[in-house]
Formats: structure tokens, C-alpha cells, sequence
């Protein structure tokens, strides 16, 4: 039974994180938000082989807090994020989009962000 | 009931699953010991599975979610002679499936018709009725068309769902085998089916699957009524499923095997039959330890005419 299992093919791709290719077009850097704002999240993943996933997380730079996180698995080489985060920040912040693509379940891929601030 | 010879014990493959973990049901149903090797029949079989799974997160880090799932199909089959040798078998089955969320305390419902499988046995070897040792050997072939309802056609984003969808999408090829030996009142059938799968539209591909049973049974006669006590031992394997197919995207958190005790009885009454089949795992290891298979249940009648 084992050697049936083994028998199986398997794409041998050697891992490469650095092929990971993430583009994000929204938001964009500089833009400006204020409380109760939805930020619109776009973003466009590409890789050489089978992805495994995604994380977002929108962190306060100022204090390295995260406001808001996420993830999703995802079986493709190829894949578009569309999500949005309604801000709860009433203050100034210096905000940034952390979008992560995970190759495995060992946290091996790559990353992308792109910083815009809260506003009063 | 004198003309009870002849045993036959056939396994279909019904749907497996996907997502990272899920790979559920794994599942294969027996479609019960069936009586009277001449005549035709036609019944109702309702079959019971449930799994307990828990789905990793997209990092080690990353929370767990538990979800419970239960799989109820009731199935409409019959079985027609052709010439002396030859059985054909049509199943339809119509599944309910429901998933629960331990975590979200969701629950998602999926039914609709499931895949529609056929099946031709011949017996290959088969001993006079009148012989105090009888035995005989079945084998045969089938296909299984992909008319079971999809609740999704993205494979990509629909973590798990996969699994629980009353179809596959694809079409698959069934053969099986089947052995029967009987000394007087005593009985042991052994049998074997393997699944052949294929890549549906959506390039997924659940795996292969083999099933085989041993079981003993004993012959009881209460005046117009037989009954028939059973019990063994059944044991499934499945290969892992393919998230591409063409890419070759081996997906190794589903697959596995299952060894479930199993006991039931049959009771026969002029053309009627009633059947119970109870299964429960001894031993497993499914979808990379993350799907524990629970109790099956398997009950039916039929109608031989």
C-alpha cells in the first residue's frame, strides 16, 4: 500500500521563494484614510508552481500593532486578493498592507506591502 | 429462499474529497450481501458516514478549525440478469451532506443527486446448487458518470468543499471481485473493488480508491423467515488527490486507510429483504491524521421479483 502511495507523481519543483510575484493595486502608497473609511484591498499573486496560500494584515507602523488580519488557502499558481478593511483609527497613524504568499505550510514564500496613513 | 446460493458483496466508490486537510469521506459503499443469484431486484439503501476533521491553518502558527461532517445518501439500485452469467447493477444516489464549524458554530448544508455509477458482473466460477461446498467468483466492471450536483466549480478558493459536494465532476472506472464460499449453514465472502479515478473539469483528482472485505455468515431459517447474521473486518485505502492533475499538484493531506469491524444481519421474507450493516474504525490514519472517520450505518429493503 505504502509503495502505491509513493508511486504517485508529483510536481518536483524546486522551491523558490524569490519567484514569488505579488502586485498590489490597492490601496496605494499615500493614500489617506479617515475613521470609517473602507479600504479597498486588490492585489494580483503569481508564482512558477502551486501556491498554498495568502495572509493580510494592515499593522500600525508607529507601534508594530496589527489591526486587522487575514488569511485563505489557496490551490493555484496564480491568483487575485480582493478584500477591505473598514478603518477604526480616529488619530494620525502611518499605516502599511503586509500581503504575504505562503508556498507551504512552513511559512516559505514571499511578501509585498505598500504603506498610506489614517487621518483625523 | 432455497435458491439462496449466491452472495455477492459490490463496492462503488462514491466521493472523496480535497481542500488541504478535508479529504473526508475517503468513503466507498457496500452495497450489502444481495441474495437469490437469478433473480432480479430492486430496493432502496440508505447509508450513513460521519468524519471528524481538523483543518490546519495556512501556517503552523496559524488557529485550527474542527468541523464535523455527516454524509447521508439514499440510493435507489437495482440489479438485472442478463443470460445465465451476467448481473447488471444501477445505482442513483441522492446525498445530503452537512459540515459543522465548531469554532464559527456553522453549519453548511450540500444535497442534491449524486453520481450515477452501472456495473456488469460475471460469474467466473460457480458450483451446483446442490453441492454440499459451494463456491463462486464474480467479477465485473462498471463506470461512474459525473451527474451529482456541484456547489462549486472554484476549486482554488473553496477550501473543503470539495469533499462534501454530492458529485465528483468526474468519471471514473469501478472494478471489483468477488468471492463466495459456503458449507452448509456457514459462509465467508471475500471481496475486492478498486476505483479508478480521472481529473474532472476542473483538473482535480481524487484519488484512487480500494476497498475489500472479509466477512463470515450463518444461515438461520424461522419458518417463512431467513435470517442471516454477519461480521468482519473491512479495510479501505486511498491514494491522495491531485489539486492539478496536469501540474501534478499531489495534495498529501488527503488519502489514507481505514480498517472498520463491521457486523449486521439480513432477513428475508418471501420476495422481501431487509438489510443492517454497522460499521465502526479499529484503525486508521486518514488525510494526514487530520480525518477521523466515526460510525457508518447501512440499511436497506428490496424487492426480488
Amino acid at each position: 500500500m505504502l509503495t502505491m502511495a509513493a508511486c504517485q507523481k508529483k510536481d518536483e519543483t524546486p522551491m523558490q521563494p524569490d519567484k514569488v510575484n505579488i502586485s498590489i493595486a490597492a490601496p496605494k502608497t499615500g493614500d489617506a484614510y479617515h475613521k470609517g473609511d473602507t479600504i479597498r484591498i486588490l492585489a494580483s499573486v503569481s508564482y512558477i508552481s502551486q501556491l498554498h496560500g495568502y495572509t493580510l494584515a494592515i499593522k500600525n507602523k508607529a507601534t508594530n500593532t496589527t489591526l486587522w488580519n487575514t488569511e485563505e488557502h489557496v490551490h493555484s499558481d496564480k491568483f487575485d486578493v480582493n478584500n477591505y478593511w473598514v478603518n477604526t483609527i480616529d488619530s494620525a497613524a502611518q499605516l502599511v498592507l503586509e500581503l504575504t504568499a505562503e508556498i507551504d505550510h512552513d511559512g516559505n514564500g514571499g511578501s509585498n506591502s505598500v504603506s498610506f496613513s489614517s487621518q483625523p | 429462499m432455497k435458491h439462496i446460493l449466491c452472495w455477492l458483496l459490490v463496492l462503488c466508490g462514491t466521493s472523496a474529497t480535497a481542500c488541504d486537510v478535508c479529504g473526508a469521506s475517503g468513503s466507498s459503499q457496500g452495497l450489502g450481501i444481495l441474495p437469490q443469484f437469478y433473480r432480479h431486484f430492486a430496493g432502496v439503501q440508505y447509508q450513513y458516514r460521519s468524519f471528524s476533521s481538523t483543518h490546519p491553518g495556512l501556517i503552523e502558527q496559524s488557529a485550527r478549525e474542527h468541523t464535523q461532517e455527516q454524509y447521508n445518501t439514499m440510493q435507489l439500485w437495482g440489479r438485472a440478469n442478463v443470460g445465465k452469467r451476467m448481473q447488471l447493477f444501477a445505482f442513483v444516489p441522492y446525498m445530503s451532506n452537512t459540515r459543522h464549524f465548531r469554532e464559527r458554530n456553522a453549519t453548511g448544508s450540500y444535497h442534491g443527486l449524486g453520481d450515477v455509477s452501472a456495473l456488469a458482473n460475471v460469474a467466473i466460477i460457480k458450483t451446483p446448487d446442490s453441492n454440499r461446498v459451494r463456491h463462486m467468483l464474480l467479477a465485473g466492471a462498471g463506470v461512474k458518470a459525473p451527474t451529482g450536483k456541484r456547489y462549486s466549480q472554484n476549486a482554488q478558493t473553496d477550501d473543503g468543499i470539495l469533499n462534501i459536494q454530492p458529485g465528483t465532476g468526474s468519471w471514473d472506472a469501478l472494478l471489483n471481485a468477488n468471492y463466495t464460499l459456503r458449507y452448509a449453514l456457514w459462509g465467508l465472502n471475500a471481496e475486492a473493488s478498486y476505483t479508478l479515478t480521472t481529473a474532472n473539469k476542473e483538473d482535480y483528482k481524487y484519488g484512487n480508491r480500494l476497498g475489500t472485505s472479509l466477512q463470515a455468515f450463518y444461515w438461520l431459517q424461522a419458518g417463512s423467515f431467513t435470517i442471516l447474521p454477519q461480521a468482519g473486518l473491512r479495510y479501505e485505502y486511498t491514494l491522495h488527490d491531485y489539486d492539478n492533475y496536469t501540474r501534478k499538484w499531489l495534495n498529501e493531506q488527503t488519502g489514507g486507510h481505514m480498517l472498520f469491524a463491521t457486523t449486521g444481519a439480513q432477513v428475508y421474507y418471501k420476495q422481501f429483504g431487509l438489510q443492517f450493516s454497522y460499521f465502526i474504525p479499529v484503525h486508521q490514519y486518514y488525510a494526514a491524521g487530520y480525518v477521523t472517520a466515526r460510525q457508518r450505518v447501512d440499511a436497506g429493503i428490496f424487492f426480488l421479483f
